[in-house]
This record gives structure tokens, C-alpha cells and sequence, in this order.
């Protein structure tokens, strides 16, 4: 109608690599909250993967016996263990540990909730009613209930902490998708795509999953702080990894008792829980104001 | 004339700036044009010609990036001289502007009445009192019958036509010498359009008021103004009185817009076979209020409807806005289910069909969605897109047969195959609809439902699309359903019209030479209603001058002023009757039934069956 309209048109010509480029840098500057969990992320993320580099040996071989329970020095700035081990090389080692239960467990709550949410969005009404009563009632139990039942059900290790930790996470990503997929089924691209006869299953990988996508990655985030949070928690409990394998919680849990004599025992794995917790949580949040085409940054024109 | 000119724009150039290299430029270039005092012109151009700018301008409400140059020279100063506190006086008390949207420039929250007396006290110093009796009577001058209780409403209790007149009301508080409405109508039904354009032209007469109005359709043109500037990219490519310029348009984007109004499909009507959709009976019955705690409500958008449609045929669907157009055709693509009713597409019982053979039925009914932007995937290159349609008729092509299929389709809608690498974003309206029709005939169907294919295109682009139709209808042997509520285009390029009111089926009439006139009190109201050229001539069969006579009959007219009634609480008996001028009691008791009253030709409404059963178009 107006000239102006005509304008905003041409500039939203074809997207060049420059200006995508110039959005990031945008969009990171107005999101601080994006830029600081990007960076606390990759940096944990790097030294999860350069472990060996960083701080070479091995984190469970006992040091000598001159060394137990040294305070943070120059030598060891996070002191040492009761059994002379580094504190450093063991939270540095530790991190490994933290992030594999993190993302593991997530991918297999996100995986799980996706395909309920999606397969109860696109069914009969009977289906449909059937998968989320299933859902609201698990996730009417308190999920530290679950977790914990299910757990002490076997024998503690790393693998059944992940598995346990994604199995209980699912509900809540199933509501989400649902929720989601239901909005997106009113939107005339989906309608349009059915009217084409394409079989459920393809409407769902090439129409709807595509959508859905920034949501489940938002919520991988924000649940990943979450779920290492709550790996910590059973290796406190000792329901955890074992040793030799090392675990913040298990760290914690170590120098639980010398609160007094060794409080480095427990202070720095504390904070590395923390910041590994903001760090994932910052990253959610600043991701979801990125990608919510509500802020008007714009994420949503993003070419798939 | 030798009036002295009110306004004068001349050589009015705007550019903005061309940050970022793109190329926005100079978007108004070198406008001239003369309004004298009392003279209404219309300025007239297609989507992004630069009239709303030019309006902007003259108010000097341009946004602050925008470089103006040449003159605005209001009795005899000019404006862009002087500093820009000169236009402070004038805007409102002499320049007064009608926006281009009722719905936000009312403020939700405010009575109407104290937001035009609001004005009224900004322009006037009166006080409380007298302002309130000056805004009864502005409101009462825009014609909204009961002014008193309508103040107190707030404007979502308001339809678009009286937020339209209220809006009229406020811009009017301080008596201005010029009105600029900027398509004050664009987002009415034909019905209501037409009685606030009356409306419009009858207050400019009584006040002596010049107007400028700009509207991207030439239809309206001759109903409210006496002389028409024409603009196309930043340009007035001509300008003179209404009626002789459009009679003879000297410009070649003149004689274009004209021709779009006026141009014509080669009426060759179907043999008369075996129809390929048949609609029996049919109903769609929708839920609303969701809320849990309110008690859900059932409408029935499509009641009892019959259609049929022939194979190479063009049947046209009308009705004003909400009287479920688009949900009976999401029914025939069975998008939604039906709640009663047959429908066959040939033998076949589509109603009957579940799963795998719904899905490879579907193929043969395919349909155009009103929005053509929001029916394509944002995230889906139109490559993309054509590929799936293409895949799901030739599942086991390979990449290369695809493409050279995606290419063919692009040819067949006039599109080059650059198009291809492009998102729904990177394209224009015309180009994303040519997109949505070339996915539907991918997959070669025998019926395509094209719901509102060019509403919101500009004239000559709608009338090129209309003629794409119809060529591959010809080749394809195409049965076509074409919604829309312009009457005057259906009436050009459909062999048969639908016209629908309130869910029903009202009037199922033959257009063409010798064929029965409508009958039906609705139809005629939105014949007369619907704005066309056929003042100088060039209009549809039915709009044009044989049946403007028409116009001053009794029945062509329609209660405006009772609105649209609710799907909630439709009327008992004949849905039309409190807009009926002819209703009688036996119409508010019972509803009639659709009956054959000529060849082709279904009426719903007894009254008109029986006085006018013998008019006959009598076509060149
Ligand atoms: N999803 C829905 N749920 C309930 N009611 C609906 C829904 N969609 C539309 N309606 C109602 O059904 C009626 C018909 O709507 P429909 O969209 O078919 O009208 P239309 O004739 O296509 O109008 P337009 O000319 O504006 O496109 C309207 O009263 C509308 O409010
Ligand atoms: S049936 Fe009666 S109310 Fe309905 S359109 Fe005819 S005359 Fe009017
Ligand atoms: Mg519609």
C-alpha cells in the first residue's frame, strides 16, 4: 500500500552470509545473557575434551603420602585429597563425567518426549488422551521419588544413572511438543501439506520436526544444567558413579566431613556445579529470547 | 474552475536513505497535483507507488529518515519553506487524516464518544458540555442511528463499518477544509464499503469539503471523486477528470488497470455432462469458546449445501466475510469433516475414504489457500515444495526428473525457474499464489478450489492470475471452484455463481448472454453494492449497465445498518430477513428451500420468485 511497505520488502531480499553473520553479532550483543552461557558452555566443553591435555594422569592414582590434605598452594591451586590426589586434575577429569550424564540423559528425554508429544498431537482424539494421562501421571510423582526408586532398584553405575535421569525427564518435553505441534496443525502450511496426501509420518520429518526444533533445542539446554545437577546428587547419595571413576557429587560427598580441615574438598566442586548449572541455564534462556520470533531480533526467518 | 488552488504538490520528490546498499532510494519522484477547494481526488496506484507517503508527506508526518524535496504549497505558502512548526495549525483543523485501519487508531480501552470528543475539545477550546453536543452531533452526521448510545460503546462492540464512521466523525471534529482518507475502506465487505463511500461523498457535499482519497482500486474511483490521479512508482502518469479519463486512458499503466477491470474470459460454457463434484446436503459443524469454564457452543458454518461442479467448468463462490466460504472448501478437501452430507467426487465416495486411499484421493481435489504466505513452509526453498507435490504423484522419479518437473510447473504459472532457490519471504504476493497454484497442479488433480486467489493483489495482477487460471483450466479440463467476494470479477470469468449467506446457499445462478438476472434480495444488495467501471462502460455482464437500473429497485437494497448476523444466533427463518427489505411474516417464520426456477438457476426465497420470475439479461 504504502511506499514504506515496498521498501521493507526489497530489504528483505535475499539473505547474503555477511549480513547472517551480522545478526549473530547483533543478536549476542542485545542477548548478554546468550553471549555468557555460550561462553561458560564451550569453555566447560573444551576442557571435558582436552582433559588429557590439560591435566595429564590419572585422576584416581593415589599421590604421596606427604601430600593428603594440602591446602590450595601454587603447586596444587585446589589442594589435594585426603588421598594426595590433585583436586584440580580431578575436577578437570570430573567434567567428563558430569557432561556425558548431562547430554546423554537429555538426548534420551528429548528423544522420548518428542515422539510421545508428537505421536499424541497427531493421533485420535482417544490416543491423544490416553498417551498424556500416561504422562501427567508420571509427572505427577516428584521425579527425585523416581529417580531414586528406580535406582536403588539396580546396582549403581554410570549407565543406569543416565538412563534412569532420561526416563523420568521425558514427561514434561512431551507436554511441551504436544502443546506445540497442536498450534502448528492450525497454521494452512500444515493443512496444505495434508491436502497433498502426504502419509502422517512425513508431515511429521519434513513439516512439523523442523518447527519444533528450536523449542526442543531451548529446552535441551535448560534441561541439561538440570540433569547434572541431579547426577551430582546421586553420587552424594553414593547411587552415583563408583570409584575410580570421578564425579563432583562423589567429590562433595568426600569432603562433606572436612568442612573444617578440608574445605576445598567440597568448595570447588561445588562451584564447578554451579557454574556448569548457570552456565547451561544462562545459554536456554538467551537461546529462547533469540529464537522467539516475539523479541524482535528475529531468529525465526533462520533458513533451515 | 478558477478556483485558487487549496493544496499543490509539485515536483514532491522523497528518497530514504540507502543504508546497507540495498536500494531504497528516491520512493516518491516528482509528484505534481492540484486540489482545489471542494474538489474530491482520488489518487489511485498499485501496492508500493508511494500515495500513503505522498499523504504523509502532506502533513508532514514523514519519519524523521526520509529527505523531502520540491513544494507543498497550502494557499499559496510553502510548507516544506517554512519551519515545521507552520504545519501544527493545519493538521487536524484544516488537513484532517482518515487512517487506513479502524481497528488501531481507535484506542480499545476509550468510549468512542469521548475519543471524538476528545478532538472536538483539542480543536475547538470548548468546554466539556458543548463539546459533548457537538460529537452527538458529528456522530449523528456520519449516520450512526442512536448516537447517544453509541458513544458510550467501546469499539470492539463496534462492526468495521461503524468504526469506519466513528473514525469519519473524529476526522471531521475539526472541520477541515481537505480529508486525505487513505484507503478508509480497504478491510470492509462490498456492502458496507458502499455505504460509507456514500456516506463519504454525501458529508464532503454538504460541507464543501475537498478530498483526497487514495485506494489501490479503480473501481471505487468514480463514486467518490471527480478527478483521478493515477500514480505507479513514485509517479503521477496521469491525471484528469474521472469518467473522461477512464474512458480513454492515455498512459500505458492506465489502460492496464482499466483493462483489469474490465476484461472478460472467453465465455465458452461446458457441455452440459456429468459433473465431477457433487455436493450433496452437506454440513460443517465447528465448536467455539474454548475456555473451559464457558459452555461450548456449536455453529454450523456450512448448512445444508448443494453444488456440483462439471468438468472445464468455472463456478464462482460470494458471500461477505464469515459466511463460511473457506470452511465449506476445507470440507470438500475434507481438511475437515463433515458433520452431514454426500460428497462424490465422480463415483467415488470421499466421505467414505480413510487413511492410504484418502491420502491418494485427496490428489485429484486440490485447493489454493486464501493466504497464500502462510499455506507454503517458511522453512522450505520453493524447490522444495514443488519436489514434495511432484514426489507424491511420482514417488519413484529421480532428482533430475523432479526437477525438470518443478521447472515445467514454474513455466506453467509464469514463473521463471530461478524461482525455485527462493523462501516464501524472498517472494511477492503474486509469485508466493503462483507457487500455492503450481503445488496443486503437480499433482495433476480434476478439481482445484482456489479460495480468494487475488484478494490481496493488485488489480492487474489479480486479473493475469484469473487468466493463468483460466488458460490451464481450458488445457487440464479443469473443474474450478473460485471463491471471492467481489461479484464483479466472479461474474467475468465463472460460468455459474454460488452466493452464499450466513452458511447457505442462497442463489446458484448461470452467468452469461441470455441467462436469468438474479433474483435473490442479497444478491441483488451485493450487485449493487459491488464497486466496477461500468460507468464508463466496462464492467461485468451483470454489473454493468442492464442491470444498474436495477439499483434503484426496492430489492437491491439491503438494511445496512443491522449487522451481519452471528453463527451463535442466526435468525429464525429466512437468515436474510432483518436485512431484508422484503421480508414478511412468513419468511421470519420458516426457511425456504433452494428451488429451480429456470434452467440452471436455484433460488432460496419465495418473495422474488414470484415478482421478477421473467427478467432476462439482454447482453450485446
Ligand atoms: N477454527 C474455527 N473454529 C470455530 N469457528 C470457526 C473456525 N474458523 C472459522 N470459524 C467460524 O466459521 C464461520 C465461517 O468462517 P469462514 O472462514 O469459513 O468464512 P469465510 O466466508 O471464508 O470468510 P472470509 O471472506 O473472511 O474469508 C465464521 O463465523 C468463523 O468465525
Ligand atoms: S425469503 Fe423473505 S427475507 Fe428471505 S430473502 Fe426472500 S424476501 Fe427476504
Ligand atoms: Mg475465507
Amino acid at each position: 500500500m504504502s511506499g514504506a511497505v515496498a521498501n521493507g520488502a526489497a530489504r528483505d531480499g535475499r539473505p547474503t552470509h555477511r549480513r547472517h553473520d551480522r545478526r549473530l553479532i547483533q543478536a549476542l550483543r542485545r542477548h548478554p545473557s546468550l553471549l555468557a552461557g555460550l561462553v561458560i558452555v564451550t569453555a566447560l566443553a573444551v576442557v571435558a575434551v582436552t582433559a588429557n591435555l590439560i591435566a595429564p594422569g590419572d585422576p584416581a592414582a593415589l599421590g604421596p603420602a606427604d601430600q593428603q590434605l594440602v591446602p590450595p598452594s601454587a603447586a596444587h591451586p585446589c589442594g589435594t585429597d585426603l588421598l594426595g590426589r590433585d583436586v584440580l586434575r580431578r575436577l578437570v577429569h570430573g567434567s567428563r563425567v558430569s557432561l556425558m550424564v548431562g547430554w546423554v540423559s537429555v538426548l534420551v528425554a528429548l528423544v522420548l518426549g518428542t515422539v510421545v508429544g508428537m505421536t499424541a498431537a497427531m493421533s485420535k482424539p482417544f490416543i491423544d488422551r490416553l498417551l498424556m494421562g500416561l504422562t501427567d501421571l508420571l509427572l505427577a510423582f516428584p521425579s527425585i521419588f523416581l529417580v531414586l526408586l528406580l535406582v536403588s532398584l539396580t546396582s549403581p553405575s554410570l549407565l543406569v544413572v543416565m538412563a534412569v535421569i532420561g526416563l523420568t525427564g521425558w514427561m514434561s518435553v512431551a507436554r511441551l511438543i504436544r502443546a506445540e505441534v497442536l498450534s502448528l496443525r492450525e497454521r494452512d502450511f500444515i493443512a496444505a501439506a495434508r491436502g497433498l496426501g502426504l502419509a502422517p509420518w512425513q508431515l511429521a520429518l519434513r513439516h512439523l520436526l523442523p518447527h519444533v526444533l528450536p523449542l526442543v533445542i531451548v529446552t535441551a539446554m535448560l534441561r541439561v544444567g538440570n540433569a547434572i545437577l541431579l547426577e551430582s546428587f546421586l553420587s552424594f547419595l553414593g547411587l552415583g558413579a563408583q570409584e575410580p571413576t570421578v564425579s563432583w557429587g562423589a567429590m562433595i560427598e568426600q569432603g562433606r566431613r572436612h568442612l573444617v580441615d578440608g574445605w576445598w574438598l567440597a568448595t570447588f566442586p561445588g562451584l564447578a556445579i554451579a557454574l556448569c548449572v548457570v552456565g547451561y541455564n544462562l545459554l536456554g534462556d538467551g537461546l529462547r529470547e533469540y529464537l522467539d520470533p516475539h523479541s524482535r531480533t528475529g531468529g525465526q526467518r533462520r533458513d533451515a | 474552475m478558477t478556483l485558487e488552488p487549496l493544496l499543490a504538490l509539485s515536483d514532491l520528490r522523497i528518497r530514504f536513505p540507502d543504508d546497507e546498499g540495498l536500494g531504497a532510494g528516491e520512493v516518491v519522484c516528482g509528484v505534481d497535483l492540484l486540489i482545489r477547494p471542494g474538489q474530491a481526488v482520488a489518487l489511485v496506484g498499485p501496492s508500493g507507488a508511494g500515495k500513503s507517503l505522498t499523504a504523509l508527506a502532506i502533513l508532514g508526518l514523514l519519519p524523521a529518515a526520509a529527505t523531502v524535496t520540491g513544494q507543498i504549497v497550502w494557499e499559496g505558502s510553502d510548507l516544506l519553506a517554512g519551519p515545521a512548526a507552520a504545519w501544527r495549525p493545519l493538521r487536524g483543523r484544516r488537513i484532517a487524516l482518515m487512517g487506513q485501519e479502524p481497528a488501531t487508531a481507535l484506542d480499545p480501552v476509550m468510549r468512542v464518544g469521548e475519543q471524538v470528543a476528545e478532538t472536538v475539545r483539542y480543536h475547538h477550546r470548548l468546554d466539556r458540555r458543548a463539546a459533548q453536543e457537538r460529537m452527538i452531533a458529528l456522530l449523528a452526521e456520519v449516520c450512526l442511528a442512536d448516537p447517544r448510545q453509541i458513544a458510550r460503546r467501546y469499539p470492539h462492540q463496534l462492526s468495521g463499518g461503524m468504526c469506519q464512521r466513528v473514525l469519519l466523525a473524529a476526522a471531521l471534529a475539526g472541520d477541515p477544509d481537505l480529508l486525505i482518507a487513505d484507503e478508509p475502506t480497504t478491510a470492509l465487505d462490498v456492502t458496507i464499503q458502499s455505504a460509507v463511500l456514500a456516506l463519504l461523498d454525501r458529508v464532503r457535499r454538504n460541507r464543501q469539503m475537498a478530498l483526497l482519497y487514495i485506494t489501490h482500486d479503480l473501481a471505487v474511483v468514480p463514486q467518490v471523486a471527480d478527478r483521478v490521479a493515477v500514480m505507479d512508482a513514485g509517479q503521477v502518469v496521469e491525471e484528469g477528470p474521472v469518467v473522461p479519463l477512464l474512458a480513454a486512458p492515455q498512459h500505458e499503466r492506465t489502460r492496464e488497470m482499466v483493462a483489469a477491470y474490465s476484461e472478460r474470459r472467453a465465455a465458452e460454457p461446458p457441455s452440459a455432462g456429468e459433473s465431477v463434484l457433487t455436493v450433496r446436503g452437506l454440513v460443517v459443524t465447528r465448536r467455539v469458546g474454548t475456555a473451559w469454564w464457558r459452555r461450548q457452543r456449536r455453529i454450523e458454518p456450512v448448512a445444508d449445501v448443494d453444488l456440483s461442479l462439471r468438468a472445464g467448468e468455472t463456478v464462482g463462490l460470494v458471500g461477505e466475510t464469515g459466511c463460511g466460504k473457506t470452511t465449506l472448501a476445507r470440507a470438500l478437501v475434507r481438511l475437515l469433516e463433515p458433520t452431514a452430507g454426500t460428497l462424490h467426487l465422480q463415483d467415488s465416495d470421499l466421505l467414505a475414504l480413510r487413511g492410504a486411499s484418502l491420502r491418494r484421493a485427496r490428489r485429484r481435489i486440490q485447493m489454493v489457500f486464501q493466504d497464500p504466505g502462510g499455506s507454503l513452509n517458511p522453512r522450505l526453498k520453493v524447490a522444495a515444495t514443488l519436489g514434495e507435490a511432484v514426489a507424491v504423484v511420482a514417488p519413484r522419479s529421480g532428482r533430475t526428473e523432479r526437477w525438470r518437473r518443478v521447472v515445467d510447473l514454474l513455466a506453467e504459472v509464469g514463473l521463471a525457474a530461478e524461482i525455485a532457490q527462493r523462501y516464501v519471504h524472498e517472494m511477492s504476493g503474486g509469485q508466493r499464489q503462483r507457487v500455492a497454484i503450481a503445488r496443486a497442479l503437480a499433482l495433476e488433480p480434476q478439481v482445484l478450489i482456489a479460495d480468494e486467489p487475488t484478494s490481496a493483489l493488485d488489480a492487474p495482477v489479480r486479473v493475469r492470475l484469473l487468466r493463468l487460471l483460466a488458460d490451464i483450466q481450458r488445457r487440464r479440463g479443469l473443474a474450478l471452484l473460485l471463491i471471492s467476494h467481489d461479484l464483479d470479477l466472479l461474474e467475468r470469468f465463472c460460468h455459474r455463481i454460488a452466493v452464499m449467506y450466513l452458511g447457505r446457499i442462497v442463489e446458484f445462478l448461470p452467468v452469461g448472454p441470455g441467462v436469468t438476472l438474479p433474483q435473490h434480495p442479497y444478491t441483488r444488495a451485493l450487485l449493487a453494492a459491488t464497486p466496477s467501471l461500468a460507468a464508463v462502460g466496462a464492467a461485468g455482464p451483470l454489473t454493468g449497465r442492464s442491470v444498474r437500473s436495477l439499483a434503484a429497485d426496492e430489492s437491491s437494497r439491503m438494511a445496512v445498518d443491522v449487522p451481519l448476523p452471528s453463527f451463535l444466533a442466526p435468525p429464525a427463518g429466512c437468515p436474510y430477513h432483518p436485512r431484508c427489505l422484503l421480508a414478511n411474516d412468513a419468511c421470519r417464520r420458516a426457511l425456504p428451500d433452494l428451488v429451480r426456477v429456470a434452467p440452471e438457476h436455484d433460488l432460496r426465497c419465495p418473495v422474488a420468485a414470484q415478482c421478477s420470475g421473467d427478467l432476462v439479461i439482454d447482453l450485446p
